[in-house]
Formats: structure tokens, sequence, C-alpha cells
């Protein structure tokens, strides 16, 4: 049987690739894991075709890879063979519903186009991963991304009401609902989120929405040490007060921004950027209790926009840092509770200078969620990998986990495992390969991630 | 900090080379640039004929690997430079596809060559404009009068005329698909291939034109300008050569353009296209010596006019080669004061192209560009669309709401 030609049948010529130069561009996603070149590329365009296209896969036995804008820095959207099944065709906005809070979307609209969507609305879908441009609502789904808005409204979990999902052997069916709440068993929604591309494919989503927060002020506060910023978010917890941001940044990432508009004091080790929509009076009396040795009150809307552009763009800034385009910034996601923040980058510091290599760390303090950028030219990515391991390590013997919102993917399999061991709950790993071969049996959907 | 050789136009293959992996080595695979590249959906959303797919290739290509098919992804790149302004690593895919399509004209790769762009630069050099017409690129300027002396020149660099042409002989290539790859050869072998050229034209889109071109002379007459037109003698800059790749036989050409003008005593040049405008701001000043003129767009000249007001929701589709190539940003506050303005949804640097560049070559494509274009247009609910570029121009006239900026403020000058 030809595969391809199968699939032309379902979706029409022109929407199955299988030429090499069209192809190439599927083998890799934004990590630096690159995969084998799959058979074909299929683009179908509505859920009966993805439907038939599974179940063609599912009764032939050939491993499907879903991808939705490929930003995955993990390797969790490169195929290993098999077929590829580009999600880019479901871009519409379907619904949007401001008197029950929700929107219906398909799975390969952008994240950040659905924002601005619902901007003349005066509403947001909350999860706003630096990525949001090109992440869509599938993949951010599957990997259960994060972003800046987190500290208050949590990360894609806490937004998902309903999904439309074509199961592995091509059975349409629809998990939840448009209701803001649901009490019916097994939550088959949230099971969904996170997976990966490894239970379902996604093709719609039902996404709660929230009105657009009003601002109050942003805060900058600089301090001379680690030990001191990372009090502030537990003594904020402490009096009841959640701001709407909570990020840091380190002398590294604050140096990478500098000279784009935040100057920071000779001395100043850490940047904490606040920014809140109420009660602002006491969450500086708060910070100011942290004995931070500078501190910036912002008010102006549009430096506060600036402000939080330069941190979304931190990224590509520490890019600009490479000291050669070979050298890559490999971007690690752990998490810990809040009140172990400061600890955890210690320690993170010190191995990264017996490994030797420079990091840079930044993250989402407001929910303990740090990034450890590593710069690693092409012969440091046997001490890029050490790193990692143990940085992931560092996070779970803080109470904390290897990944925060990026996902396992083929980067931290390993890791995940050990994680696992280290807290003795080897059980989760069967759970999880129990609930897989639930789904999908004959393992077709993305075949070698996440728990295999 | 990561030191880049940003230019295009480098003469040997090495030189490409360098330039290329300069620019594509940087790319962090993202997929930004791969979001917003309106290429992807027009061409059913395969990601090789978009941004990031296209620095995937290029990278294939710097590895060695010629023999692929290069030219469909490289040809079909706008030259927008959307992707740029989105890369967290200051990569420019739309640079990329101009290098790689040097490459190709170069011949550094093997039977890609485009026969339509051989042609047109064969007759660029011959009759100093891509279809050998001289008289009736003239036809517009009947009757006005113009000074003598040619230190300040309206220079029409024969965009909004050769619009006219330029529609018909795309739709002429819509019908007889591959077979231009036999016809080409032909007609630039012709002694003049005028004669052919000249029957094949638009008549509305003629008219249009030249009627713009009358705006915009009347509206810098009305601002005191005072201005001189070379007639038959203007050259055309060579804008198609260098967007196909033809640099070396660019550089030479526009150094003759410029000669021309040293002749003529030109010091200063009134651009009526953001083309033309791009072109000589960004490549003459780069590839050609003695490129000393002050040139301008025409709008700039406009600030002491004043037009009365219109109570008309307007919206205005930003040129990417003046919003993104040249940083171009005045026709914004000006139309903003004399009507109610309101911008699509993307708008200023993230304008969205209008499919314009690759209407010759992939007009299916093109054609869904200038309709999604169209589409964002009109959910401003704007009673009247205008744009200042006579490619989006023709390629948003899709209805009577349509307007160039010209007739816009010539309607409303006082
Ligand atoms: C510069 C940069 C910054 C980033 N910043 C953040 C950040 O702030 N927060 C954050 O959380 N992440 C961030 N990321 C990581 C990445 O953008 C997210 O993981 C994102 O959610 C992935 O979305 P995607 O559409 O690109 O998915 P892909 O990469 O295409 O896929 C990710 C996974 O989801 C699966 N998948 C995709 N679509 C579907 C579908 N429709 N149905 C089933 N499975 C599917 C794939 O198989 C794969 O396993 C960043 C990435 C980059 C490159
Ligand atoms: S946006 Fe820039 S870095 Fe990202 S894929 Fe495109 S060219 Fe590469
Ligand atoms: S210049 Fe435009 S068409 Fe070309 S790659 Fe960039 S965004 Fe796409």
């Amino acid at each position: 049987m030809n595969i391809a030609n199968e699939l032309a049948n379902i979706v029409g010529k022109k929407y199955v690739l299988t030429k090499y130069e069209e192809i190439v561009p599927y083998v890799k996603d934004a990590s630096y894991i690159e995969g084998e070149k799959p058979i074909a590329v299929v683009i179908p365009g509505n859920v009966f075709e993805v439907s038939k296209v599974l179940k063609l896969c599912y009764e032939n036995d050939v491993p499907v890879y879903v991808r939705g804008g490929g930003t995955s820095l993990t390797g969790s959207s490169v195929p290993e063979g098999g077929i590829v099944m580009s999600m880019l065709r479901f871009d519409k906005i379907l619904e949007v519903n401001i008197k029950d809070r929700y929107v219906i979307a398909e799975a390969g609209v952008r994240v950040g186009e659905l924002n601005s969507y619902l901007e003349k609305y005066g509403y947001m879908y909350p999860p706003d991963p630096a990525s949001d441009i090109a992440a869509t609502i599938g993949g951010s789904i599957n990997t259960n991304a994060g972003g800046v808005r987190g500290a208050k409204y949590g990360a894609t979990k806490e937004w998902v009401l309903g999904l439309e999902v074509v199961l592995p052997d091509g059975t349409i069916t629809q998990f939840g609902e448009k209701t803001l709440k649901r009490s019916e068993g097994y939550d088959l929604t949230a099971l969904m989120i996170g997976s990966e591309g490894t239970l379902g494919v996604v093709t719609k989503a039902t996404l709660k929405i929230a009105p657009l927060p009003e601002r109050e002020a942003m805060f900058l506060a600089f301090y001379d040490s680690y030990k001191r910023f990372g009090d502030v978010i537990s003594t904020l917890n402490e009096r009841g007060l959640i701001p709407l941001t909570a990020e840091f940044l380190d002398e590294v990432s604050m140096n990478a921004v500098k000279s784009y508009g935040i100057p920071y004091p000779d001395n100043a080790k850490a940047l904490l950027i606040i920014i809140t929509s109420e009660m602002s009076d006491q969450v500086l009396k708060a910070i100011k209790e942290t004995s931070p040795i500078e501190l910036r009150t912002i008010k102006d809307k549009k430096e506060m926009d600036d402000t939080l552009k330069l941190r979304k763009g931190l990224y590509s800034s520490l890019l600009l840092e490479r000291e050669t385009p070979e050298q890559r910034v490999i971007i690690g996601d752990i998490v810990v509770p809040p009140s172990k923040i400061s600890e955890t980058i210690e320690e993170i510091y010190n191995a990264a200078k017996s490994i030797g290599l420079k990091i840079a760390v930044f993250g989402h303090i407001g929910d303990g969620n740090v990034h450890v950028n590593i710069f690693a030219g092409p012969n440091d990515f046997d001490k890029a990998k050490e790193l990692l391991l143990e940085t992931g390590m560092i996070a779970v013997k803080h109470e904390g986990c290897v990944s925060a919102e990026h996902g396992i993917g083929l980067e931290k399999k390993e890791l995940l495992l050990k994680e696992f061991a280290y807290r003795n709950n080897q059980i989760n790993l069967e759970l999880m390969k129990k609930i897989k071969n639930v789904f999908d049996p004959k393992n077709i959907l993305n075949r070698g991630k996440l728990i295999e | 900090m990561i030191q880049r050789i940003y230019s295009t136009g480098e003469s040997s293959l090495n030189e490409v080379i360098r330039a290329l992996s300069s620019e594509a080595s940087n790319c962090i695979n993202c997929g930004f640039c791969e979001a917003v590249c309106p290429t992807i959906p027009a061409f059913d959303y395969k990601t090789s004929m978009g941004a990031r797919g296209r620095i995937n290739l290029a990278k294939e290509f710097l590895s060695g690997n010629h023999s692929l098919n290069f030219r469909d992804p490289f040809e079909s790149c706008l030259d927008c430079y959307a992707c740029f302004q989105v890369c967290p690593a200051h990569v420019n895919s739309g640079v990329v596809s101009e290098l790689m399509k040097q490459a190709i004209a170069e011949g550094q790769i093997e039977n890609q060559k485009h026969q339509v762009a051989e042609m047109i630069t064969k007759i660029v050099f011959k009759y100093k404009d891509p279809l050998g017409l001289k008289k009736e690129l003239t036809e517009w300027s009947k009757g006005l009068e113009f000074e003598n002396s040619y230190e300040t020149i309206l220079y029409t660099g024969h965009m909004h005329q050769l619009m006219a042409y330029n529609k018909k002989l795309s739709e002429m290539l819509k019908s007889i698909g591959e077979l231009y790859r036999f016809l080409a050869p032909l007609l630039s072998s012709l002694g003049n291939p005028s004669f052919i050229f000249s029957k094949f034209y638009d008549k509305k889109i003629k008219e249009r034109s030249e009627s713009q071109l009358k705006n915009i002379y009347f509206l810098l007459k009305k601002a005191g300008v005072k201005f001189s037109y070379l007639g038959v003698e203007e050259p055309y800059p060579g804008t198609l050569m260098i967007d196909m790749g033809y640099v070396n036989e660019f550089k030479q050409y526009a150094q003759w353009v410029t000669d021309l003008f040293h002749k003529k005593g030109v010091k200063n040049i009134i651009t009526v296209d953001p083309h033309t405008y791009d072109v000589l701001l960004n490549k003459y000043t780069k590839y050609v010596k003695g490129f000393d003129f002050n040139v301008t767009f025409y709008l700039d000249h406009l600030s002491t006019l004043k037009f009365s007001r219109l109570d008309k929701i307007v919206t205005y589709h930003e040129p990417c080669h003046l919003v993104r190539h040249t940083d171009h940003n005045v026709p914004k506050g000006f139309i903003e004061s004399i009507t109610n303005l309101i911008l699509p949804i993307h708008n200023g640097k993230n304008t969205y192209c209008c499919g314009g560049p690759i209407e010759a070559f992939y007009p299916k494509a093109s054609e869904k560009i200038s309709d999604k274009r169209f589409k964002e247009l009109k959910q401003t609910k704007a009673e009247i669309i205008i744009t200042s570029c006579p490619i989006c121009f023709v390629n948003l006239y899709k209805d009577e709401s349509v307007m160039d900026i010209s007739e816009l403020l010539a309607n409303l000058v006082t």
C-alpha cells in the first residue's frame, strides 16, 4: 500500500507532501533536537479528514506526529519517521460568547491571534506564552503552556472547558462542554492537557475567557542578592496579595535588556517585575520590607507595555548575547514552590559553575517557574545535557518538578523517570502507560515521546 | 555579540554563500516568522513556502545540496519583511530569499533560472524599460508643464504606468502556463518587443494610473514645488532586476542610470511610488558609485497644503516597502487629520502584504493574499480604502471603495 496515495485520496493531492524539499521544514521544532524524515506530511482541512487519516494510519500501524506551530522546545513535535499531521488549516475562530464567557477556536489558531481578536471585546484568553505569536491552541493545550499572566491566572489547564478530539482509531468525540464547571467522573478534558499529542488529536477547543484586567501599577525592584527577592512572593501570598504578573531576571538577563530600556544599578544581581491590578499600596509596602536596593514605580500604560515587551522578548535578547551563531541558548524549564526559588537558583548557579557553562536565569516567579538558559557551543552539548539533568533534580529536591510549561518531549524523558524514582512514584509511569494503552493500543500517536 | 554581514548583492558565489550563512545561521527555528508569513496560507499551508521553511532550505543549499527545487520557495517570497519584524534572532527570511534568488539568477543552481526574468533583464538593458515601452509611459504627462531645469525631477520609475501592462501580462502568463518558457527567449530576441507589449494593457487601470500621476503632479504644483520630468528619456530604475536576483546586471544598469541623472544635472529626486523610493534609497546608495542625490517621497512635500475634512471612515493599507523597507510614516498622521481613520488589524510595521510582488509568476497565490488583505480592510467598515503604492492599488482594487491616496488628497485639497 502506498500511504501517500491513500492520504491523497482523503485530503486531496495538494495537501500531501512527499518531496524532500517540502518535508525538510517539518523535521525540526524550536529545540535543538532533529527528528527523522517522515514518509509524508498531511495537511487535513476538517475533523472528518483527520478522522479518516487516523483510521488509515491506525489500521496500517503508521506513526502520526501532530504538529501545530512547531515551537516546542523539547522535541515534542519532531517526527521519527511515520507521517506528520500539520494542523495549520484549522485556523478559524468559530464563536465568541461573552454572555457565557467562552470562545471556540480551531486547533491551529495562534494564541496571540486569538487574543488580538478578543481584545476588541475587552476580553482575553489568559495563557500567554512568550511564543504566542506562533504557538497554536492545539499545541499550547498539549503542552499546558503558561505565560507572564500565570501569577494570577495560572496555566492553560485552568482555561480549557471542552475539546473536540479525534482518537487514534479515528473516532471523533467531545470531552467537556461550554459550562464553567462540571463534576462528571474522570476529567477526560484535563487528561488531554499536557498530553503532547500522544492520546488524541485536538481539532477544536472551547476556552474560558476573562475580562482584560485594569493594571494599576508596575514595580521594578532591584536586589543585590538572589536571597532577598524570593521572599517577596511568599510575603505577598501570606498577605493575600496576588499580583497580575510577577517575573524575575538575573544579572545576565538584565544585561541583555539593558540597552533596550531597563537600566539597572551597578550592584544589582536580580530584578523583580510586579504588576498589580489592586491593593498596589500594600504590594509596594511588602516589596519595601524586602529591602530592594532600588525601587521604581511605573503608572504609565505605555511604559508598562514596553517593559513587559522587554520581558517577553528576553529569550530573544539573550540570543543576541551569543558569542557565535553556532552557540545555542538552550532554555530550561523547571518549577518549585515560590518560597524555594532563591535557594534553587543559588544551587543552579553553583552547578553551572562547576560544569563550566554560562547561564542566564529568568522566570515567572509568581508561580515558581524558573528558566535556566544555557549558552552552549557545538562542543558543549554533553555538558549542557548534564546541567539540564542536574537543574531538574535540584528542582525535584526542592519539592518542584522537572517541567513547568514546556513539556517532556524527547528532551526530558529521562528526567521525568528520575523525578518519579526520587519520589518513589514509579507507579505513576505505569498508570500513564496504561492510560496511553487505553487510548492508543497500537501506539501510533507521537511514538517515542513522553513516557516511552 | 555576533557580528553580522547584512548584505545582499554579493558578486561571487562565495560571497553569496558567506552572506547567506551569516543571515541564516542565526535562525533558532522558533517559527515566529512562519506565523506571519503570508505565503504559507496562500500556498496551501505548506511551510516550505514560508519564512522558516525558506531558511531551512537555504541551509540545505549551504550544506551542498544544490539539486532541490529552490525556485518556487524563493521566487514566491513577497519581499515583504513581515518575518523580520517578529524574528527574535533578527533574521530576515526576505533577505535570505533575495540571496537565494541571486544564486539562481547567476546559474549557481542548475536549470532553475526563470525565462521571463531573463527576458525582462535583457529588455531593460536594451530599452531602459522592462517592456521596451517609451512613448506610452509618458502619455500621462501630455499637456502638463514642467520646469526647464532638471535640478529637481519627478521620477515615476515607470511603476504606475507599467501596472496596466503588467496586469495583462500576468493574465497572459496565467493562460499560457508553462508555454512562456519557449515564448520568453523568443520575445527577448526580437528587435523591439514594444510593438507587441504596447497592444496589451488593461484600459481601466491605464486611465486610473495616469490620473494618479496627474494628481501627484497637481498636488506638488499646488504645494509650490518646482520640478521637471525626463519624459521619454526617463529610465526605468531596474527594480525588477534586483527583485529577481540579477544583482550584477542591476549594478551595471543602475550605474548607467546614475550617470544619466548626473549628466542631466539632477540633484533632487521626488519619487512617487514606494518601490522606486526603496530601490533608490537602499540599493542605489549601496551598489552605485556617486549616487549622491536627495531622494524623497512626494508625500513629504505636501505639508504646506490645506485639506478640507472628509467625514467618512477611511482605512489605510500601508505598503510594506514604505513602512518596513524605508521606515516612512508620514501618511498616517496626514490621513488621520483629514478623515476618520480606522486602521486594519495588521497595521504599521505589522502591515500585511497585498500579494502584488508575486502577481506575475504566482497569480493564484497572489490573489489569495490580496483577498485576505482586502477582507481585513473591509472589516474596518471603512467606506474608503486608500493606499500609497500603485502595486497595492491594483492588487486591492476589488471594488470602487479602493483608491490611491493621491486621489483622496486631490479631492480634498483646498
Ligand atoms: C522563543 C520561545 C518562547 C517560548 N515561550 C514559552 C512560554 O513562555 N511558555 C510556554 O509555555 N511555552 C513557551 N515556549 C514553548 C512552546 O511555544 C509551547 O510549548 C507551545 O505551547 C507549543 O505550541 P505549538 O503550537 O508550537 O505546538 P507544537 O510544537 O507544534 O507541538 C507541541 C506538542 O503538542 C502536540 N500537538 C500540537 N497540536 C496538537 C493538536 N492539535 N492535537 C494534539 N496534539 C497536538 C505536538 O504533537 C507536540 O507534542 C516557547 C517557545 C519558543 C520557541
Ligand atoms: S523567526 Fe527568526 S529565528 Fe525564528 S524561525 Fe524565523 S528566521 Fe528563524
Ligand atoms: S519576506 Fe514576506 S513572504 Fe518572504 S519570507 Fe518574509 S514574510 Fe514570508
